[in-house]
């Protein structure tokens, strides 16, 4: 109840803004915003009829166009429902209980496609998916926009910047009233964004159905960011993660492979990875003395300092070095690539010999990351990749 | 004044020439409460209890026996900049030391052959071995490095003493030089005289009974019959030896050397001088045959004396081949190894306390471990891990 109030009032304050602005003549007047409240005691002018006429005829335009979009998706759900029937039956399965996975799956072996990018094969989805959102009817009969913001061309962008000045003034008021009070409620209200960050711009329009520039949208987020470090921002917590997504933490996707003990019952994990065109195939054994081995050869089968360290670095930052022994293969072409698959194959073995912290570590010193660099292509009419002939003046 | 300037002068040599007088080399305590230097600066009286540790060689000593080689060049000048030869007592030095003081010098000679991987300590223990053969009174016949006189010959030419061989001459001089500084005093001492005339050519006669000096002498001044005077040279060790006037030494470092298929040296007909054709090698293939006794003949076989094909293995019988193998056979083969963990440890303390590792983490067992699997402790890769360049 005193939020519907707190929503009439705020509205109120804005319509009477919009109305200084907008309603120069005396003779409109507006007792209320909501655009379901169709009573609106609205004087009759004389000139009024022909106003409402002329703007029915745009109105009326602008209606059918909304009335066949509406049939139009309408129709296209209908289609979707039967042809996922359809589709069931050909496959053979119960049309009920057929999801839009079954779908998915009955279209790519009926309509196998060789095309590269997966938006230009052939798909069958829910019309919401496929024709994008539009805004319902924005303004009645008489062409009176329901948002008291419609003329800012955005009303769904600024009322939401409006909305977080509002909030703003609120916790304001909130903070003073505890300063008056003498109260020192802490809560530290920037630890719960932790593992979280702002939508992308693109989540942010299609929320809003509204485009938004880069300039429109930092300006937003700058404000949000202003409003979340408020000291009470914990309190309007919902609201600001309505506009943050979680960041997954790359550890608690991988899973971490098992460790399996071999003949003499020591603990072992194997892993392959690849780097430039090289392979290697590791094993990582616990229990051990420090033993290397590299196709067979000692470290120094690698002949540059930082080949040997590459092989190291693994094991040294996880203190791990002289307490596991490490059997490596590798081929392939170079060395360079052979050390850096090594390098991370020794990494995500040790996963299974330590601890999660010291996993999140391996992870942010980039131990666990297959590097995707490849050499670069040499273009013709340059003797390299980047390289250019000489370039003449004359 | 002059007290002063005395005093001065003496603390400047003291910190300076730190290794002039091993006596005045203290034992500096291992910063990890183990030992890793000796005082005892005879190699005679090193012992199984001096396992992995630096004893100091003297400049006056090191400028007598390796003037014309025998350290290796990167060791040397490493020994420079840390103020002082120090060299690390390990097995293969300890047991060649124990088995050379119990040889019976009545029995024919026995070889003993130093193996290894390129880089892992062959060339120090045999210097190890010639510092002892000096203080033990041998007379050393040193050969340092024998690739040099075969894959960096100056001139090379067709032998006045024998038909089918080839001399040469600048090598031969220079390694009478070494010879001779080497053994100079003892020479003086022994007194050995030749068994032959030589006759070098109408007016050059070495005669019977002279002075083993002389027939350097003329070797050092006549480079045409240097390399001649050196087959005559070692003949008459030999004999000596034999006869018991003087015991003789021999180290030789690169043995397989004589038996690769590869010289610099290339006739007018494009065909090359093989190791085997050069008269230098007759006369030490003869001299590490068994049949001489009073002496001793240390050899090192390593895979980068022969060229990069031949460089498979380190094993002896890989690098001597057929002809070596045999000629050597039988030998008493030694192995030396990369560091194990106490002469590793040592190492590093030693680096640390000259100031050559600074870093901190150098200090600290997890900064060792890093040297040490970096490194694979393997000496070569060790000193090349941690220099400046």
């Amino acid at each position: 109840m005193a939020a519907l109030r707190e929503v009439l009032n705020f509205n109120s304050k804005c319509f009477r803004g919009v109305r200084s602005y907008f309603c120069s003549s005396p003779a409109f007047q507006y007792s209320s915003l909501s655009p379901n409240n169709a009573s609106s005691n609205v004087q009759k002018l004389d000139f009024e009829e022909s106003d409402t006429k002329r703007m029915s005829k745009a109105m009326k335009s602008y209606m059918e166009r909304a009335k066949i979009h509406d049939n139009f998706i309408k129709e296209q759900l209908h289609q979707y429902n039967i042809g996922k029937r359809h589709l069931a039956n050909m496959m053979g399965k119960d049309p009920e209980f057929f999801t839009q996975h079954d779908v998915n799956e009955a279209i790519r072996y009926l309509f196998p496609s060789g095309l590269y990018d997966p938006r230009a094969r052939p798909m069958m989805k829910h019309p919401d998916e496929i024709y994008p959102k539009r805004k319902a009817a924005e303004f009645d009969m008489n062409g009176r926009p329901f948002h008291s913001l419609f003329y800012t061309s955005k009303p769904n962008y600024y009322n939401l910047l409006h909305d977080l000045a509002v909030k703003f003034k609120q916790l304001d008021n909130h903070e003073d009233k505890m300063i008056y009070r003498g109260i020192q409620d802490q809560q530290a209200s920037e630890l719960f964004l932790f593992g979280t960050d702002w939508v992308s711009k693109e989540s942010l329009e299609s929320v809003l159905l509204e485009s938004l520039t880069d300039s429109q949208y930092s300006n937003l987020i700058k404000t949000m960011e202003r409003f979340a470090q408020h000291r009470y921002a914990v309190r309007e917590k919902n609201f600001i993660m309505q506009f943050r997504h979680q960041l997954a933490a790359q550890t608690e996707i991988q899973k971490i492979p098992e460790l399996t003990r071999d003949e003499s019952n020591r603990p072992f994990t194997t892993f392959s990875a690849r780097r430039k065109r090289s392979n290697a195939f590791v094993k990582v054994i616990g229990e051990g003395t420090g033993l290397i081995s590299i196709n067979g050869e000692d470290i120094l089968y690698f002949k540059r300092k930082q080949d040997k360290e590459q092989i190291i670095f693994p094991l040294e930052f996880c203190n791990m070095l002289g307490k596991v022994d490490v059997v490596a293969t590798c081929e392939g072409v170079g060395m360079s690539g052979r050390v850096g698959s090594i390098r991370l194959a020794i990494a995500m073995c040790l996963r299974c010999f330590v601890d999660a912290e010291t996993i999140e570590r391996m992870r942010l010193a980039g131990l666990l990351s297959y590097d995707p660099r490849e050499r670069e292509r040499k273009k013709p009419g340059q003797p390299g990749a980047r390289e250019k002939f000489t370039w003449k003046k004359r | 004044m002059m007290r002063y300037s005395r005093t001065c002068n003496i603390f400047r040599v003291w910190r300076r020439f730190s290794s002039i007088s091993a006596e005045s080399v203290p034992v500096t305590e291992s910063i990890t409460n183990g030992i890793f230097r000796t005082n005892e600066s005879n190699p005679v009286n090193h012992r199984v209890e001096h396992n992995s540790r630096f004893y100091s060689i003297s400049e006056p000593v090191k400028k007598q026996l390796f003037a014309g080689g025998g350290l290796p060049k990167e060791y040397q000048s490493l020994s420079e900049t840390l103020n002082g030869l120090c060299i690390m007592v390990r097995k293969p030095a300890i047991e060649l030391i124990h088995y050379l003081n119990k040889t019976n010098f009545d029995a024919p000679v026995l070889r003993y052959v130093l193996y290894g991987k390129t880089g892992v300590g062959k060339s120090l223990s045999l210097a190890h071995i010639v510092h002892y053969g000096s203080s033990a009174g041998f007379v050393l016949v040193h050969v340092p490095w024998v690739p040099k006189w075969f894959q960096y010959v100056k001139v090379a030419t067709p032998s006045s003493v024998h038909a089918n061989k080839y001399d040469q001459p600048i090598e031969a001089v220079e390694w009478l030089k070494h010879f001779s500084t080497q053994n100079g005093h003892l020479l003086d001492k022994l007194e050995l005289k030749t068994s032959n005339t030589y006759t070098w050519s109408k007016r050059e006669v070495t005669a019977e009974g002279s002075p083993l000096s002389e027939l350097i002498d003329l070797g050092l001044n006549r480079a045409k019959y240097a390399t001649g005077c050196i087959v005559a040279l070692l003949d008459e060790l030999k004999k000596a030896a034999s006869s018991k006037q003087c015991r003789v030494l021999v180290v030789i470092d690169g043995f397989n050397s004589f038996f690769s298929r590869k010289s610099n040296v290339i006739r007018e007909d494009k065909s090359m001088v093989l190791p085997s054709d050069f008269l230098l090698t007759d006369a030490l293939l003869s001299l590490t045959r068994n049949d001489w006794n009073n002496g001793a003949v240390v050899v090192s076989v390593d895979p980068s004396a022969h060229p990069p094909e031949l460089r498979e293995s380190p094993l002896p019988r890989y690098l001597l081949g057929k002809t070596g193998f045999e000629h050597l056979d039988p030998f008493v083969p030694i192995e030396v190894q990369n560091y194990n963990d106490k002469e590793f440890r040592s190492q590093i303390d030693y680096y640390i306390e000259r100031n050559w590792l600074q870093q901190p983490k150098a200090r600290t067992d997890n900064g060792r471990a890093e040297l040490s699997f970096t490194s694979g402790k393997h000496p070569y890769s060790l000193m090349r891990l941690v220099a400046p360049y």
